[in-house]
């Protein structure tokens, strides 16, 4: 199963805005965060403190991703 | 969009526009970009970049949540993206309420929360070439 994960923010300074990953044996966030840190383990810290949302909606840690999510990573917010 | 603009904010249309007979009060924050950073570094401009459907959607929830506990009339929030020049406006929130006491406080609850909550986020570019991304909160 591939997911496509966007990147905002400070993120984009570790990868590209997004990118498709082969995620057929995650199934919870902490997991989905563990998978993405090994790309680009100096982007730990950060992706550990993201928010995820899929298809738009924010989610807790279990999830059922299916194939073709959008999967959003998001920074704590600093907008004002 | 309703709440995130590409464009220059214009206060003078906000206010006008959003007037009704019933209000007594008017409150209106705006949030405006520092010309000196951390370490009194100069500024040179801050990037917004938003998540546009989950940003939104906050600022919608937000405003819901403010007329639930507050007695306003109505209430604005428009929030920069792009890049916003030093003493340029980032974020203007304008309450109108029949008494003072509702728009200042359902006013503070919408910035701290759109701070805290919203899928919007910031750099800052220096005017010695640095950056800094904003930390949250």
């Amino acid at each position: 199963m591939t997911v496509r994960v966007n990147f905002y923010a400070i993120l984009k300074d570790y990868f590209s805005s997004s990118i498709d990953l082969n995620i057929d044996e995650i199934r919870t966030v902490s997991a989905l965060k563990e998978l993405i840190i090994r790309l680009n383990e100096d982007s730990g810290s950060v992706v550990t403190s993201c928010r995820i949302a899929v298809n738009n909606v924010i989610i807790g840690d279990n999830v059922h991703f299916a194939d073709g999510d959008i999967v959003d990573l998001l920074p704590p917010s600093s907008g004002g | 969009m309703k709440f995130l603009s590409e464009d220059e904010i214009r206060l003078e249309k906000i206010i006008i526009q959003s007037y009704n007979e019933a209000d007594g009060a008017m409150v209106l924050f705006t949030g405006m970009v520092r010309g000196r950073g951390k370490n009194s570094k100069k500024v040179a401009y801050i990037e917004y970049e938003a998540h546009p459907v989950l940003a939104e959607n906050s600022i919608e929830k937000l405003i819901e949540q403010s007329r639930e506990k507050w007695s306003i009339n109505e209430a604005i929030v428009i929030h920069r993206t792009g890049r916003v020049n030093v003493n340029g406006i980032a974020v203007v929130i304008a309450t109108f309420a029949s008494h003072r006491q509702a728009a200042y406080e359902a006013n503070q609850f919408l910035i701290n929360n759109i701070k805290q909550e919203t899928e919007i986020w910031k750099k800052e570019v220096f005017e010695d070439g640095t950056i800094e991304w904003g930390k949250g909160g």
